[in-house]
């Protein structure tokens, strides 16, 4: 007998999100924000060399100096998470999406990582203290944004809190597009990386007084 | 003596870092909480529903699927909102209750409910079973109803609260699932998962991470200093280690205590976990030696020591289980020690183990802990005046 409502199974026109595709940019970004820790921890070590010292008998400023400390995390992370897309994609089969849009992800979080590396030296007073700072930070936005486990299997409250991380909002762009979302998802996870990026920043460069005083 | 006043000693200075302590104490704590949130979150059916027009019919459907036990719902206003979280992983299948149900179900025109699935359909396959069955449910309920409208005089209305009433009262024929093998190869998932893996995963990392301390102590000179008084080499080595022991021994501890007494977690056969923990400490402790002798600037110790602890975490089973992993994958992830002390821990926690089932587990575990205090004794007894 036929009963007068039945389910029909329909496809929703998305790709299964596979274990591959969500690990692959949740470990490349855990793995790149080591980067933060690299480069404060390197300011430090010049200082104790005495290179800053040379570098602040050069007509630059503080500011200077500390950009370009911080810049050297950006091209660190531009290279680190764009070798595990194209390793992963290529030898594992991980779906990243969009090469532009994955790149453009990439350098937004790039840059966010550039800020935090700032923010660290600026705040940090020795070595020790960066690596504490560095170590703090990365932990805690891993932990936070979702790299660590896979947060679409989380309770809603966990997957909101993610998105207080710029890495939680990439990890969601990079789902969405490995979802098979359109390039315009990734979108607003841009938007709100580099919005980041640009208040890290700020905080960072209020702060560049304190380097000169080091 | 000399060794423990040593240790006593190294134990001290270590303990005052709190960059240390942070790894030791906190981030252990909170990984095992997410990883736990997550994992027994994930233990129902995730469903979105999308529920259409707050008819009756509609929200009565919607009502008997977030009251499924066997589902854990969420609801969404649109469909594109569903597919979104669908998208994402967060749910399984969407339920999209169509706007006309409740006018097609008293025409009684045949209504299709769309349930919207992922890429592959065999991965939903539960989530549509069980929303069949609850949509099945509601449909013969309907029919019942009709029936008894083209046969008496009382509305469908009417005849569909009797139905409803009349099916609480009616005696279900249960059907009773029996599991007859209770053996698994997989840890609970929940905090019985997190809790352990962690475990594996943050003593060996910690243990690692502390080499940096080993070789910090190596540059000051303070075992050069050290070895000018009538203390022999062997006693720094034996001082060294007992600190490091007791501290991989005191981090474990903890993830047992937090673990039980926070989380709830069972650790199984007391006897067979206390020699696990033991002999994963003793591995753990050979491993933060090795990185005190092999890496040359504490900055290597505290870089590399972590990575190398995260990435032989994941290959061993840490983050996901190993049987989900192809075969070679897990091949490669048993050349690390934590593959053999996760087993272990699947042996004792979801087969009831005991220390004689987990003996071969110990013994291997055993053979790397020998095989890396005799590689970190012989390099530390050279290199500990060399800065």
């Amino acid at each position: 007998m036929r009963l007068p409502e039945q389910t029909v199974t329909q496809p929703a026109g998305t790709q299964t999100l596979t274990g591959t595709s969500y690990y692959a940019p949740a470990m490349g970004i855990f793995f790149m924000f080591f980067a933060i820790g690299y480069g404060a921890r390197g300011f430090f070590l010049e200082r104790t060399g005495g290179t800053l010292e040379r570098l602040a008998a050069a007509p630059s400023g503080p500011g200077a100096i500390l950009a370009g400390k911080s810049l050297a995390t950006f091209v660190y992370g531009v290279a680190s998470l764009g070798t595990v897309a194209i390793v992963t994609s290529l030898a594992f089969a991980a779906h990243w999406g969009p090469p532009l849009v994955v790149l453009a992800l990439i350098g937004a979080l790039s840059l966010t990582m550039v800020g935090l590396t700032a923010l660290v030296i600026t705040v940090a007073r020795t070595e020790r203290q960066a690596d504490g700072f560095a170590s703090l930070l990365t932990f805690g936005l891993v932990l936070l944004g979702g790299n660590f486990v896979f947060i679409g299997g989380a309770p809603p409250l966990v997957r909101t809190l993610a998105l207080l991380t710029p890495n939680g909002w990439a990890l969601r762009a990079f789902t969405d597009l490995a979802g098979g979302a359109a390039w315009t998802a990734a979108a607003a996870p841009l938007m709100a990386i580099l919005a980041f990026a640009a208040v890290i920043g700020a905080v960072a460069f209020s702060l560049r007084g304190r380097v000169a005083d080091l | 003596m000399t060794a423990l006043a040593l240790a006593a000693a190294e134990l001290r200075r270590v303990t005052r870092d709190r960059t240390f302590l942070f790894f030791l104490v906190v981030l252990p704590i909170l990984v095992i909480l997410l990883v736990g949130l997550t994992t027994a979150s994930s233990t129902n059916i995730r469903v979105a529903v999308v529920p259409g027009q707050p008819t009756p019919l509609a929200t009565q459907l919607v009502h008997d699927l977030e009251a499924s036990p066997e589902l854990k719902t969420q609801r969404f206003t649109t469909r594109t909102q569903g597919v979104a979280a669908l998208r994402r992983g967060e749910v399984e299948a969407v339920v999209v209750v169509p706007m006309t149900l409740d006018a097609d179900l008293r025409t009684g025109a045949t209504t299709r409910i769309p349930v919207l699935v992922s890429g592959a359909v065999q991965s939903s396959q539960a989530a549509v079973t069980a929303v069949s069955s609850i949509v099945a449910g509601q449909g013969a309920t309907v029919q019942a109803a009709k029936f008894a409208t083209t046969h008496s005089t009382r509305s469908f209305q009417q005849n569909l609260a009797m139905t409803r009433s009349l099916q609480r009262e009616t005696p279900v024929v249960p059907v009773r699932t029996q599991v007859v093998n209770s053996e698994s190869n997989f840890l609970p998932l929940g905090y019985n998962y997190s809790a352990p893996t962690m475990l594996v995963l943050f003593v060996f990392i910690n243990a690692l991470a502390g080499g940096a301390a080993i070789i910090q102590t190596r540059r000051f000179g303070i075992f050069a200093r050290a070895l000018a008084a009538p203390v022999r080499a062997r006693d720094l080595v034996l001082g060294e280690t007992l600190c490091y022991l007791t501290l991989a021994l005191g981090q474990a501890l903890l993830i047992v205590v937090v673990g039980a007494v926070m989380f709830g977690v069972s650790w199984g056969n007391p006897l067979a976990a206390a020699a696990l923990i033991g002999m994963w400490a003793l591995v753990g402790t050979g491993a933060g030696m090795v990185s005190g002798t092999l890496f040359r600037t504490p900055e290597q110790a505290t870089a590399i020591g972590p990575a190398v602890g995260i990435a032989f975490g994941m290959l061993g089973g840490c983050m996901w289980p190993l049987e989900i992993v192809p075969q070679s994958v897990r091949l490669l992830g048993h050349a690390t020690p934590h593959a053999w002390a996760v087993d272990a821990w699947v042996t004792v926690l979801s087969r009831g183990g005991g220390l004689v089932d987990i003996a071969g587990y110990l013994a291997i575990l055993a053979g790397y802990a020998v095989a890396l205090f005799a590689f970190a004794s012989f390099r530390l007894r050279r290199s500990l005046v060399t800065p």
